[in-house]
């Protein structure tokens, strides 16, 4: 609210949306620019904490590598039960052809973020399509693998959405020094050369 | 449920917020180890523990959190049998932010040290104190002395100039070098208002700097609040009621009945009984202000048209029917008592009989002599050649001769008269005169005697000589309205004799056009006006016949009182104007009617180079 009255008190200041000389120029154009990444950084922060809250579940940002991590160790872990268990590789086969590249790292960041549903719809095409070559314990350890990788995919939005709200910092907070120091500059001149 | 409560997640373990470095394997995105990274940023995790010396052997110091003691334990030299290789600590992302910072900092102190540049090193296109074009019509004064030719600190090194930042700097004496106001010139609105008078500075108002085409003299609404208090959103509310008699206060320096014009010159079957009248020239007059008034070259005032124009078809017999007597044979002229001195009471007295004998005797004898000498004495002299301009020195030689032998003088042949409009015999009464007949409007010889009696320094000069009472006599004889040689006085009287009090001064005597009262203030433009609503309809929808006023009555005065004056016209209310200048019509701003400056001009300086 602040930085969008300092629009208005802006064009009040200079008189015109667009200055003349250079150094003006360029202090209107980090001036915009903050404002701008300002009023972006609203609406992220308005936007994505209430989405992350109804996920129901929270996480720390600097956990997630190790929280993948641990999934995908539980998920090799019931892989090797599985191919122990029924002496069949299908599943593990699967796994290391095409789940394994799900679980390496957030996958669909920028579908995340504008609130898509691709994550889900490759976790379901995924798993559907190779259950009518399972039977039924391979069937269970497909489930438990699923439960897995919905999980992980609520990771992912959640490094999505935090992800984007800490790299917004390195918008604005940069562009606000700069506006800081020329604005100062300015000052000086301002007071040695017109008042 | 927490995903941080999931398996694989030890919520004893630190995540070392404040730390500088995370761990490499991030990067990779593989399971981080619990030692994380150093504090100088080093990795930590290239052995699971450093074992501890115990009872002669090595002990494992892995924590529970980690997997607890390892199976192997440490080796024989007391190192960890968990050797991994290293990883490469990343910053974390508020090392970056702050990292990239102090860069953003560092490349705009660069910038700003760079291209701050004074000198004519670097191109005006790239110069940060280049802060835009000057205007058109500035740009040619800064040529000699740059941008100090208004900045006098800009050549200051940088202390000079964060000490200026803190001390007021004296921009308006820049622009003073060149503009002139009337004083006080940094005063509000140039002048000295009794209520209260506040310093102003030029860059309170104009701003320079804002490119080629830009307009110094557009300024808003919003400046004029900065010291108008008075909250002004609208010209119809707003704004303060007209005078009284707006716009016509004072009468002008012609006198001129409009309603007479109008409704009876002008109109049949008067115009008929009249000699010399237009019939085509009156119906126009009668129904268009333009047939008089001149609209090509409407300002402020739409002046009316020359004399020959618009006049001469009905006064000018009136002019030439109205003879200037100077002198007479056997009495006194209020001029020949003027030039002699007599004052009216003493008229008849013997002496004053002989001075004027002696005066006529002189002029037979010598009549440019006895001029001269006569107008030498009375300080004079420079203005004699042009009161008896054309007068034949013979012709009044003659007649001189003849009066003084109390004869009659036959006068001059009528061509004579004609080409110098001097003439000397019996008139129109029967009596012996010396008199001129004016040759048109603005004839020089009249002008000359009524522009000699209204010269206030000359009038000091002869009053030293003449009582003032024979001034007086000579002046009203000459502006009389009704009788006044040439009728110079019927039209002209109120701009030679009233001195009006206009604004700071009083008018001084004039044959022109004087118009209304002097605001200087406010300007308005007639040709817009008329422009927009056409020639035949702009005067009347604003300018209303009064019939009914009473015109003529402060020109009837003895002593007239400005007071009251009324015009022919009613006077023109504000709620006129704003017919059309209000919202979503005609612009209705402060600058649109006033002026903020009282005589602004350009010092001689400025003329010169202008030249």
């Amino acid at each position: 609210m602040a930085g969008t009255t300092g629009l208005f008190i802006y064009w009040l200041h200079t008189g015109s949306i667009w200055p003349q000389g250079l150094y003006e120029k360029i202090l209107g154009l980090l001036f915009y620019m903050v404002t701008l990444s300002g009023i972006i950084g609203v609406m992220f922060q308005r936007v994505f904490p209430k989405r992350l809250a109804d996920t129901g579940s929270e996480v720390i940002y600097e956990r997630i590598v190790d929280v993948i991590a641990a999934i995908r160790e539980k998920n090799e872990a019931a892989i090797l039960r599985c191919t122990d268990e029924t002496g069949k590789d299908t599943l593990a086969r699967h796994y290391v052809e095409t789940l394994d590249w799900f679980f390496l790292q957030p996958r669909f960041s920028f579908n995340h973020l504008w609130g898509g549903r691709k994550g889900t719809s490759w976790i379901e095409h995924h798993f559907t399509v190779v259950r009518r070559y399972l039977n039924k314990t391979e069937c269970d350890y497909l489930d438990e693998l699923r439960n897995y990788a919905l999980k992980k995919n609520q990771i992912d939005f959640h490094y999505a959405a935090q992800g984007i709200l800490k790299f917004w910092l390195f918008v604005h907070i940069p562009l606000a020094l700069a506006m800081l120091i020329f604005s100062l500059w300015h000052l000086l001149l301002v007071n040695v050369y017109a008042l | 449920m927490s995903i941080d409560q999931e398996p694989g997640h030890n919520p004893d373990r630190y995540e070392r917020p404040l730390s500088s470095h995370v761990c490499g394997r991030n990067v990779f995105w593989q399971k981080t180890c619990w030692q994380g990274p150093e504090a100088n940023g080093k990795c930590g995790g290239a052995v699971s523990c450093i074992p501890i010396e115990q009872n002669g052997g090595y002990k494992c110091t892995r924590p529970k959190g980690a997997g607890g003691s390892c199976s192997q334990g440490p080796l024989p030299d007391g190192s960890c049998a968990h050797i991994k290789p290293p990883c490469v600590p990343k910053p974390r992302a508020r090392v970056l932010r702050r990292r990239l910072g102090l860069l953003v900092v560092i490349i705009s102190l660069a910038l700003i040290g760079a291209l701050s540049n004074k000198s004519a090193n670097i191109s005006s296109s790239v110069n940060m104190l280049e802060p835009g074009d000057l205007s058109d019509i500035h740009t040619g004064f800064t040529q000699d002395k740059g941008c100090e030719s208004c900045h006098l600190n800009h050549n200051d090194s940088l202390a000079g100039w964060i000490k200026t930042a803190f001390t007021k700097q004296e921009l308006s004496s820049g622009c003073l070098k060149c503009h002139s106001f009337n004083e006080p010139e940094i005063g509000s609105h140039n002048f000295s208002f009794t209520s209260s008078s506040e310093q102003t500075e030029c860059v309170s108002c104009h701003s320079e700097h804002k490119g080629k085409k830009s307009s110094l003299t557009d300024v808003s609404q919003a400046t004029c609040s900065n010291c108008h208090k008075t909250k002004f959103d609208n010209f119809v509310e707003d704004h303060p009621d007209f005078p009284k008699k707006y716009p016509s206060e004072i009468p002008s320096s012609i006198y001129f009945d409009h309603s007479k014009h109008i409704s009876e010159y002008f109109v049949e079957p008067n115009w008929q009984n009249k000699k010399n009248t237009d019939k085509k020239f009156s119906e126009l007059a009668s129904k268009n202000c333009t047939a008089c008034h001149e609209i090509e070259t409407a300002s402020r005032e739409v002046k009316p048209k020359p004399f020959a124009q618009i006049c001469a078809n009905c006064h000018q017999s009136q002019i030439r029917s109205r003879e200037f007597i100077v002198m007479a044979a056997e009495s006194f002229t209020p001029v020949s008592a003027l030039l002699l001195g007599v004052v009216e009471d003493d008229e008849e007295e013997d002496e004053s009989i002989e001075d004027y004998q002696q005066f006529l005797r002189a002029l037979s004898d010598d009549s440019e002599e006895a001029l001269l000498a006569l107008a030498e004495e009375l300080e004079i002299a420079d203005s004699l050649p042009f009161l008896i301009k054309g007068l034949n020195p013979l012709l009044l030689k003659n007649a001189a001769e003849d009066w003084v032998k109390a004869d009659e003088f036959m006068g001059n042949e009528e061509g004579e008269i004609e080409r110098f409009g001097w003439l000397a015999g019996e008139d129109g009464d029967g009596d012996q005169t010396l008199r001129y007949r004016a040759s048109g409007h603005a004839d020089p010889v009249l002008r000359s005697w009524i522009e000699l009696l209204l010269d206030d320094e000359q009038m000091a000069l002869l009053q030293e000589n003449v009582d003032s009472e024979i001034i007086e006599r000579a002046r009203d004889y000459l502006l009389d309205p009704r009788e006044g040689p040439g009728a110079c006085g019927k039209c002209h009287g109120p701009g030679l004799m009233d001195r009006i009090q206009l604004a700071e001064d009083v008018s001084p005597p004039t044959w022109l056009y004087r118009g209304q009262v002097e605001r200087h203030f406010s300007k308005y433009a007639h040709g817009p006006h008329i422009k927009f609503l056409g020639p035949e309809q702009s005067c009347q929808s604003c300018h209303k016949l009064d019939i009914s006023s009473d015109y003529t009555a402060y020109f009837k005065m003895e002593n007239r009182n400005i007071d009251s004056f009324v015009s022919n016209f009613s006077a023109i209310s504000k709620e006129k104007c704003a017919e059309c200048h209000q919202p979503e019509k005609v612009r209705e701003d402060c600058v649109m009617c006033h002026n903020y400056h009282f005589n602004p001009g350009h010092r001689e300086t400025v003329q010169v180079r202008e030249e």
